[in-house]
């Protein structure tokens, strides 16, 4: 018979309470609302860990509230290329910030027991003015966790112009247009799909992100498999023949040479060069194009363009961004809380246009203008608002070990079959975790 | 310490004497034992993220890390990098040992500069040699220049060669402890029994492995013990090189390890690290007890 216990019960059998007793770490079994009553605090001082990798129009708004409040931010950096092992390792020793900055995806709040470790946000202005983002960005069954300023990631295919131009193609339309451009691009000589399987993570897009789109739109794809209507093993289901149009693409020799060991910024630097013609990536690259470039946006307008290709149509994805999605964790420190949902305000509330304006990127909340947006991201803008998919690892439990599996299919280690066969199990394992 | 009359005249240490051992023994107990007990309790304990509630769950974690294909998988892998590490190791170790024996200026300043890895942090070790082995970089540009046709290849990049080369870099970085140790060895071998060979007419390759050799056995049981067991716990080189890439190539079992932990899988990254125990006491057991076997008395 499995025997459930609490951590500070096994805490207190095991190793004398060593490790297990500092896990609880302020959080309980019911979900908390914030506390919005009564004037906010000032003079308190409260830590973020946030993202090495923030813009610097986020370090600037944490500047204006601790002016605009009397409060102190006190930064943790935690380093980008480690983010949420890090994040995950610290949080797993009971250690909470009084701000988190964390992925929207539920994906990744479900590994931090979010709807038991948060704050409730669900009361607070900006959830109205966030609209459907809302819905789906630090979610967790209609309950509303993270403000998220920070534009979703959208992704599909970045493409050097002037490449397909002189290869007399025009931007795909679906993988099956990708695969016969492949062909094409090859007897031209260019690398047709530059892949940076090196850093992990990117390889992913390409073999399911983009393909699996447009069974994703409004969540419909992940909602049937959490609710058990779907497999993602299922042989004839979107994810294994998003892995197969990936690994004929990979088979027919579509991607450079060193897919598997080169970097993001290696395919960025390819792509805006022309010695490649797309880069499956998302919104997020374009600051470091424009960085690539030298900060001249017009030379990345000029080169490269943006579309949204999924399995048989124009279609883009996008999921809530790190950047920019911050979190109150419960502390149970009532002042600091209380703190911690004034800055919450303050960040979508009086300094929300200011970030915005300062961040080059479109708006997230309702009512406030965005700024002037470089040719690139207007273009991104547009297939977001076309009607983009829901990034299908964003509601996924366990979907977070898609990165590495996709990246044995890429290394010719495992078959499409087999990849959706584990990714079944992950998400069993999750949904194990969650007590489900 | 007590001296063999000492500990004879009481069956034990005398209190005085025993206060020496106590830092240790404390020291061994909080950092070694209570987190090497709390692990193993762990590793049959659902832990995850996604809850604060813990639960027994028997061998579900190792189950689930089988039905992955992580816990063979990464058993093999480690198990292959950890033999070619003490193999290059050792052999290069002795090597050089054998070339820098006799202690003069030159040879101490060549011991310098093969100690210098040693020192070096591994982190930066293995981004210098995944820089200098790219595609595009510093050693296929030599390769390049010396033999025909133009040299590309990804020595990280696929499945056979990463392991290798991985498991190289982490020899390298060695190298220098292994050859201190056999310098060592070499050093207190009496001069008069090299000598009595040279005389019999034995010449320097039968010197050194029928003299010199089985005197080196406690240095080798020292070096081989070692390395394998250091490379059973290897870590950051394969991060700073591979990721454990590509694919899970070389996701050794502390790379699986670490995987599972960043995912929020507490309990299965704990049954990974007993796992790693194991291995190590497995192992090094019995070789040691070899490997003394075949020392022989100077």
């Amino acid at each position: 018979m499995r025997t459930s216990i609490r951590r500070s019960a096994l805490a207190a059998s095991v190793v004398a309470g060593l490790a297990v007793s500092a896990c609880g770490g302020g959080s309980s079994d019911t979900p908390a609302a914030v506390n919005t009553a009564g004037s906010a605090p000032t003079g308190v001082t409260l830590t973020l860990w946030h993202n090495t990798a923030d813009p610097q129009a986020l370090l600037d708004l944490y500047q204006k509230y601790e002016t605009a409040s009397g409060n102190t931010i006190q930064l943790v950096d935690v380093p980008s290329a480690t983010y949420p092992p890090t994040i995950q390792s610290k949080w797993a020793t009971g250690e909470r910030p009084d701000l988190l900055e964390w992925h929207g995806n539920k994906t990744d709040l479900l590994a931090l027991n979010g709807a038991n470790t948060m704050l409730d946000l669900s009361s607070l202005a900006f959830v109205a003015k966030e609209g459907d983002l809302a819905k789906v960005a630090g979610n967790i069954d209609g309950k509303v966790y993270a403000a998220s300023i920070g534009f979703p990631s959208v992704s599909g295919l970045f493409y050097n112009k002037q490449v397909l131009a002189k290869a007399g193609i025009a931007a795909p339309t679906s993988y099956a247009d990708l695969t016969a451009d492949c062909a094409k691009l090859k007897t031209a000589g260019v690398t047709p799909i530059y892949v940076a399987g090196g850093d992990g993570w990117p390889p992913q897009i390409l073999a399911g992100w983009n393909y699996m789109a447009e069974s994703n739109v409004g969540a419909a794809y992940s909602d049937d498999v959490n609710a058990g209507r779907a497999k993602v093993s299922d042989r004839n289901g979107p994810l294994v023949a998003g892995l197969k149009a990936f690994d004929s693409l990979r088979t027919s020799g579509c991607f450079n040479a060193d897919a598997t060991t080169a970097k993001w910024t290696d395919s960025l630097k390819a792509l805006l060069d022309g010695r490649t013609a797309f880069v499956a990536q998302n919104s997020d690259s374009i600051s470091q194009l424009d960085t690539i470039a030298g900060g001249d946006t017009k030379k990345v307008d000029d080169a490269i363009g943006f579309v949204g290709v999924s399995a048989t149509k124009q279609l883009a994805n996008y999921a809530p961004t790190v950047l920019g999605t911050f979190y109150a964790p419960k502390t149970g420190d009532a002042m600091k809380e209380r703190a911690a949902a004034d800055f919450v305000d303050f960040i979508t509330g009086k300094g929300y246009a200011d970030y915005v304006q300062a961040s080059g990127a479109p708006p997230t909340l309702s009512g406030t203008g965005g700024p002037q947006l470089q040719g690139l991201w207007q273009e991104v803008q547009a297939a977001y608002q076309a009607g983009a998919g829901l990034t299908v690892i964003s509601q996924l439990p366990g979907f977070n070990n898609f990165g590495p599996e996709v990246d044995k299919l890429l290394a010719g280690q495992e078959n499409p079959q087999q990849t959706a066969d584990k990714m079944q199990t992950y998400l069993l394992q999750a949904q194990a975790a969650m007590g489900k | 310490m007590a001296t063999v009359a000492e500990r004879s005249r009481t069956g034990r240490l005398r209190p005085g004497l025993a206060l020496f051992a106590l830092p240790s023994v404390v020291l061994v107990l909080v950092f070694f034992l209570v987190p090497f007990l709390a692990n193993a309790v762990f590793a049959f304990v659902r832990w995850t993220g996604y809850s604060d509630t813990l639960s027994w769950t028997g061998l579900t974690n190792f189950e689930l890390l089988n039905q992955l294909g992580i816990l063979g998988h990464a058993i093999r892998i480690t198990v292959i990098y950890a033999v070619i590490t003490m193999a290059v190791q050792n052999g290069v170790g002795l090597a050089l040992a054998t070339a820098l024996e006799k202690t003069n200026r030159v040879n101490t300043i060549f011991r310098s500069i093969f100690f210098i890895p040693v020192l070096m942090s591994p982190l930066a070790a293995g981004y210098i040699w995944s820089a200098v082995l790219s595609p595009d970089g510093p050693a296929n540009d030599f390769l390049s220049a010396v033999l025909p046709g133009s040299i590309h290849y990804a020595y990280l990049g696929h499945g056979v060669s990463a392991l290798v080369t991985v498991a190289c870099i982490d020899a390298w970085k060695w190298s220098g402890l292994a050859t201190l140790v056999y310098i060592a060895g070499l050093n207190r071998i009496p001069a008069q029994l090299t000598e009595a060979a040279r005389i019999d007419g034995a010449g320097p390759w039968r010197r050194f492995w029928s003299v010199k050799f089985p005197l080196l056995a406690p240095a080798v049981t020292f070096n081989v013990v070692i390395t394998l067991v250091g490379a059973f716990s290897a870590l950051d080189a394969v991060f700073a090189t591979t990721g454990g890439g590509p694919g899970d190539a070389t996701t050794l079992l502390n790379v699986a390890l670490y995987l599972q932990y960043g995912q929020s899988y507490f309990g299965q990254a704990s049954a990974l690290g007993l796992v790693v125990t194991l291995l190590v006491v497995v192992t090094a057991v019995p070789l040691i007890t070899w490997l003394r076997r075949r020392e022989v008395p100077m």
